[in-house]
Order: C-alpha cells, then structure tokens, then sequence
C-alpha cells in the first residue's frame, strides 16, 4: 500500500448543470491530520462523501485505504470512522443503547477505550439522543467512532455550530485517542485546524488551490511592511506578492514565497527608497483570507 | 446472522410502543369479531358497525408499526448514522424482512382464537391458518416496506401511501374491468406483479439507494398495475370482439324442462340474437327476442334477469365448464334462455359473509364461486350450489357433479383465503326463504363444518321433507353425502336459531 490512506485523481462532480468537483487531486499522508479547508460550497462535503461512498463522482477515481471508494466493503468499513454534520441518528436510543448497537460490528472495538472516552466527553449514557444537545450528539458519534480504533477517520464540518467549550472537548478527545489513526477533516474553522493539523488543502472551485503540511505552508506566507514614501504602487511586482496596498508611508503585501534573503532582495530592488520593512507570520486564518481576497480580484 | 437477530433485536426495543398498539388493537378486533360471529340482533349489529373501522385500524396500525420499524434505518440521503458503517445492506434488509414472520404470529394466534372460538379442531387447521396470516402479513406489508425505503419518514410514507392509492383508484375509475371467468387469473398475475414490483423496489432501493430512480419506477409500476385489471377488456375490444367469435355459452344443470320450455341458467359475455353454438355436443340454436333493457321476470318463485342485452357480464365468478357431463335432452325448437340474476345481493368476489350481513338473502340459482379472501384460511374454498329439481326428482348425482367441478384460480397464485367467517356467512345464505338447499365445498372435512356450523339435519329436514336420503356408497366422499348423512344434531346452538321456520323455506320443493 502506498503511504497515502487516501488518493483522489481528477475527481468530477456535479449536480445537474453546476460543477462541484473539478479535476480534484488530493493525497492524504499515512498518520496525518489533514484539514481540508475551503468556503461554502467549494466541495469539501462531496469529496468526503465520495470517499465514504455514499456518492458517486462523474469522473476521475478516488482510493481508501487503497480501495477504489465505489467499492469500499464492511472490511473497510470496519477501519473507518466517518462522523458528519447533521448525522441523522436513531433519536429513540440512549447513548448507552446506540454504543451498544454498535459494538458487534466492529471486531476491534475496545471498551476501555469507550469508558475513557465517555468520561472524558462526558456523556450521559441514559439520555436518549433526541434529548442531547448538537454537541453532545457529535460527541456521542465522535466516540462511536473512536472506539474501534479505526485507522482512518473522517470528520466532516465537526466544529460547525458548537460552542468553544464542547469543541475544545471535542478536539481533546479527537486527539487523546486517535493517535495512530490518519484523520482527514473538513472545517470552516481554521483557527482550530490549525492547532492540530499536520496538513493542509485549500479547495477552490472544485479543485485544490494548494495542499501541503501546515508548517510549510505557515513558514511561506508572511505580512510584509514595507516603510516607504509613494505616490502609487509600481505597476509590476512580484508574482509571489499578493495583495498589495499602500497607505501613509506604508507599502503592505502578503508575500506568498517567504525567503528572508530572497524576500529582502526583491523588496530592495521593486521600493529602492525603502526605510524599513517587517515581516509577520501569519495565521492560517489571514492566509486563507488573503488567498481569497487575491483570487476573487484576479477573478 | 448475528447481525441480523441483533438488528431485529433493536428495531424490535426501538418502536415497541408502536408494536404494543397493533398487538391492542388486533386484542380488540379479534374480541369484537368473536362478538360478531356469537351474537345476533342489535348487538350483532352495534358489533358488526365496529368492525370495518377496526380491522382499518389494524391495517393501519400494524403498517405504521412496520414503517417505524423500517424508518429506523433509513435509505434515502447520505447522512444516516448507519450508512458508513459495516452493516451490509443484505443484513438490513433481511433483518426488517424477518420482523414479517414475527408480525405473522399475533395474526396467527388471533385467528387460531376465532377458529377454536367456532368449535374447529385447532389440530386439523392450524397449519392453514397459520399460513394464512403469513400471507396476508407479507402481502399487505410488503408494498408498505417497499414504499417505506423510498422516504425519509413517517410524513413522506404517508403521502405515498395516499398518492399512490389516489393515483391507482383513479386509474381504476377509467374504465371497467372485463368480469369472465378469467378475472381469477387477472387478479392472481395483479397479486404477483404487486410482488414482485415491491420485491424489486425493496432490492434495489437497500442494494443501490438510488432514490429518485426507484420512486420514479414505483410511480409507473403502481400505475402499470393498476391498469392490469382493464387488459382483458381492452384486448377483447380490440381483437375479439371485432371478429365474428363464436359464442361461448355456460350451460349449468339443473335445467328445466316442462315440454315446451327448456330453461338454461347461463351466462354470456357476447351473444348476438341469433347465435349458433355447440356446447358439449350440444348443437343449439338459440333464439331470444330483442329486449333494449333487462327483463326481470319470476319463474316459479325465483326472480330471473333475463338479458336482452346479451353482452351483459356478471360479477361473480361464473363456473364456464361445468356441464360436462351428457344430458339425455332433445332440445329442439324455441326455448328460453334465463341470464344468471342481477340481483347485487348475490355473493361475489370479494365479498365477505358474515350472519346478519343480510346480503345473501336472497336465491343463488347455480353454482356460485365465493372467492373471498377475508379473515382466516380454514377453508380453501366455499361453493353454494341449491339442489334444485330436475323434472320431478331430486338429481342428486348431477348436483355433485355441479359442486366437484369448481373453478379454480388456475396459477393458484392467490390462496383461497376463506375464514370461518365466510363459514358461518353460509348460514345467512341458508335463510333464504327462497334457496331450497345450499351445499358447502370445502377442503375442511364437511364434518367439521357441520359440527362448526351446527347444519347437520336441520336443512334436510326443512328442505327435503318429502325426499329419502340417499344412501351413500361405502368410501364415498361426495360432499353431498355428508350433508345427506350428517350426524346427530347439537342440542342446541344460537346458530341454529337462523333456521327459526319465519326464516326457513316457507314450502319445500316437490
């Protein structure tokens, strides 16, 4: 088997007339935490839903755990925890009875794993479903499928509408127990990917802009200030710079290729009269942000 | 197989207060239908009123159980907890398929009770009904399962459920079905096309969850069959009734004859005014008048249609080839052709007999097929034949013959599904005061049904006063024999009550 639990390759959706999935290419590394990450409607939740069959791509192919997803059998099933947003789940169990429907499904499942996940989420085992909150609904799914210790976990939007108290849970368990498994997960929220993640994909318009670790991808970007006196921006600039503003004795751009000498170099030669510059790390918030920004400008 | 029982297991804790309504609900029916079969007068009558509401309950209820049993794993959408997990569809669909035979047995005990409750031996029928309700379990919850894979919950179930009859009684109302003797046949393929098209649905729906293609075809499909019953008609229209076809005449003994007159119960579907046939080397030349209308006439006590309009078909399912054997008649010159009666309160298809009902009583002039399919399957078949006179005599080896040549579905896909409702509904047809004698034929030892049915002497003695029994041949099992030999009656019983004299037969045929 490769080193990727995932591989996607010119991966095509779409639903009637609208492309959602464009010629996707995604790997995802054995043992990473791989966020993917993109606005509303980009496509995350159909790749996710493609890889776990419960749609089918128009074109390309996609692989789990080095079988082609259209064809992904309880073997593999069994090596997958998938927890979605909006999981329809049996309201009438009780915690305790939706684990224990479980159980028999999964040769590998640990119970002391659930105990300690249990208490480590807190979760009511006599409460019915309907009578959780969304949180703890997640939560109950979350342990539902950690406790068989699946190699592969796909987590789609889990943040998405829960308070910082319940996600910080959330993640805390996530992480405790799921140390040897390869997570890919879809979110809005970037501050908390960043936490955690260990790779990072952008999907833009069915396709992925960019994919690789999150330190690499932190290390390039940087907030750059330049100090210097203009009437307006020179007409070229570096293609790695995007974008750029002045602004009172002030020329700020995000360069996208940050390279302490090479950066310095460049901004030597584009403002020659430049006092001063500094160069920020940026969150990957502000990066996916200004990668946006940039986009819908070039656009 | 593990999975299957521990899926069972679930469904079964998950909506058990569903289950616990339909098991009080069929409590109540099967109380009330006790009360109905034990009572008469007023309050056979309140109990009677209850009836149909109730066993509309139950349907709904058991259908509602097994929708919440089958909603509980849903297959439209992609976001069901269950669908990304190792659970192979084939288990699913088998587990939700094993909950029928469970659902069976209630049914089957409830009616077990009805059967005991009305002096059948439970060891000789049991097997019967049991597979009854079964069957009419599967039946009547497969189409809900099928449609139940295509939602998402109990709201959109419902709206199917209520489209989808909407749209086939509509399609029912388009133009009547063709009524011959083939409408057994119609209606066995309709059983098994309902079947199969649910079973395929079901199949594919669990195999593929392709939603919007398998609602699509469940739309043509109830569509296709819904008309199925009105493709006799139209080919006959198109390709039949065009051509110049020979007559087909269903002579059915007894007959009359004083002489001059000949009267032959028949039934037709297409006779002209002059028609030629040849029937059971009978070469007849029939002649009637022209008459625009129906001519209802009395003929020594019984009310006779007569049909100007010979295109005229019945109802009932009408027994085509019956009259096989010979009979030694010159028959010559002008006689009376008599169309099977009109009258609506004869018995047909679907009819479900119950005493007191009131619509059997009335005069049955041959041998009519009740092909009820009602409450419980103690007996395979029912056949009401009157021993009517022929000249002067009693002719008992025709009758026989009449009873034994019973039309069969002849797939046999439907079971003959009658209950010892339909049973005692034989009672309400034995006070006619106008029917000399009815005869039971039934695959339930005849025994048995005397016993149940508390027939045994009465009616021979009130109809036949003046005829001597025959005597049956050593081995013979003539159905007629035993009713000719019954044993000795009960001291008493309620039913016999029916044969109270204001009810009998005011004057026995001579």
């Amino acid at each position: 088997m490769s080193n990727h639990v995932i591989t996607t390759t010119n991966l095509g959706m779409r639903y009637g007339r609208h492309t959602v999935l464009n010629g996707l290419n995604l790997e995802v590394p054995k043992g990473s935490v791989y966020a993917l990450v993109g606005s509303n409607g980009a496509g995350k939740t159909t790749t996710l839903q493609i890889l776990m069959n419960l749609l089918r791509g128009h074109t390309g192919a996609a692989n789990v755990l080095g079988v082609d997803s259209r064809h992904l059998t309880v073997k593999e099933y069994a090596r997958i925890g998938y927890v979605s947003e909006g999981q329809e789940m049996p309201d009438s169990m009780t915690v305790a009875e939706f684990l224990a429907f479980w159980r028999p499904f999964y040769p590998t499942w640990d119970n002391a794993r659930e105990q300690e996940l249990l208490q480590l989420l807190r979760l009511p085992l006599d409460r019915k479903l309907k009578h959780l909150s969304r949180g703890m609904r997640m939560k109950a799914a979350l342990i539902s499928s950690l406790s068989y210790r699946p190699e592969l976990i796909v987590l789609d939007e889990p943040f998405s509408g829960l308070d910082p108290l319940i996600r910080d849970e959330f993640i805390e368990g996530l992480l405790a127990h799921a140390d040897e498994s390869t997570i890919l997960i879809s979110s809005h929220d970037l501050a908390e990917i960043e936490s955690f993640s260990s790779h990072v994909g952008l999907l833009e318009d069915g396709h992925m802009a960019f994919s690789e670790e999150t330190t690499t991808l932190t290390n390039r970007f940087r907030e750059i200030e330049v100090r210097v006196e203009l009437t307006a921006l020179p007409p070229k600039l570096p293609a790695t710079w995007v974008r750029a503003e002045t602004a009172s004795a002030l020329v700020r751009f995000v360069e996208t290729q940050w390279h302490p000498e090479r950066t310095a170099q460049e901004i030597k030669e584009v403002f020659p009269t430049a006092t001063d510059y500094q160069a920020n790390a940026m969150p990957l918030r502000s990066i996916f942000v200004a990668l946006a920004k940039a986009a819908r400008k070039a656009a | 197989m593990r999975h299957i029982l521990h899926i069972v297991t679930k469904d079964l804790r998950q909506a058990w207060p569903y289950g616990a309504a339909a098991l009080a609900v069929l409590l109540v029916n099967t109380a009330n239908f006790a009360r109905v079969l034990a009572t008469r007068g007023s309050e056979q009558a309140a109990a009677l009123t209850v009836q149909l509401p109730l066993d509309w309950l139950l349907a709904i209820t058991w259908a509602l159980y097994y929708g919440v049993v089958l909603l509980g794993d849903t297959i439209p959408g992609t976001r069901q907890h269950w669908i990304s997990r190792p659970l192979r569809w084939q288990s699913l669909l088998a587990a939700k398929l094993l909950l029928l035979p469970l659902f069976a047995l209630p049914v089957a005990a409830a009616h077990l009770v009805q059967l005991s409750l009305r002096g059948f031996p439970l060891a000789d029928h049991a097997g019967p009904v049991i597979a009854n309700a079964f069957w009419l379990v599967f039946a009547g919850l497969l189409p809900v399962a099928a449609l139940a894979s295509l939602c998402r919950n109990l709201q959109q179930l419902a709206l199917w459920i209520l489209a989808l009859a909407a749209g086939v009684l509509a399609v029912q109302q388009w133009d009547a079905a063709l009524s011959t003797a083939i409408q057994g046949v119609v209606n066995d393929v309709t059983v098994a096309a309902v079947i199969l098209a649910c079973a395929g649905i079901l199949l594919w729906q669990y195999a593929t969850r392709r939603t919007a293609p398998a609602r699509i075809a469940t739309i043509v499909l109830a569509l296709v069959i819904a008309t199925l019953p009105h493709w006799p008609a139209a080919l006959w229209r198109t390709f039949i009734h065009t051509k110049d076809s020979p007559t087909t005449l269903a002579l059915s003994p007894p007959i009359e004859w004083n002489g001059d007159v000949l009267r032959v119960p028949f039934r037709t579907t297409h006779l002209s005014t002059k028609s030629r046939l040849k029937r059971n080397d009978w070469l007849v030349h029939i002649s009637t008048r022209e008459v625009a209308t129906t001519d209802v006439r009395t003929v020594d006590g019984y009310e006779f249609v007569k049909a100007g309009d010979l295109e005229l078909s019945t109802p009932s399912g009408f027994l085509t080839d019956h009259a096989a054997e010979s009979v030694d008649v010159d028959i010559t010159g002008e006689f009376t052709v008599f169309s099977e009666p009109s009258d609506q309160s004869i018995p047909s298809k679907g009819d479900r007999f119950l005493p007191g009902i009131g619509r059997c009583q009335t005069w049955v002039d041959k041998l009519q097929i009740i092909d009820c399919q009602s409450v419980l399957g103690a007996a395979n078949r029912l056949e009401i034949v009157p021993l009517r006179k022929i000249g002067d005599q009693l002719n008992s080896q025709k009758s026989t013959a009449v009873a034994l040549s019973g039309e069969q579905s002849p797939w046999g896909l439907v079971p003959q599904l009658h209950p010892i409702a339909l049973l005692s509904g034989d009672l309400a047809l034995s006070w006619s005061t106008e029917t000399p004698n009815i005869l039971l034929r039934t695959r339930t030892p005849i025994a048995h049904i005397q016993r149940s049915l508390q027939l045994r002497g009465v009616k021979l003695v009130d109809l036949l006063p003046q005829t001597k029994p025959r005597q049956p041949q050593e081995n013979e099992s003539s159905p007629l024999g035993d009713i000719l030999n019954p044993p000795a009656p009960k001291p008493h019983s309620p039913i016999a009550d029916y044969f109270s004299p204001h009810n009998a037969p005011a004057k026995a045929p001579q």
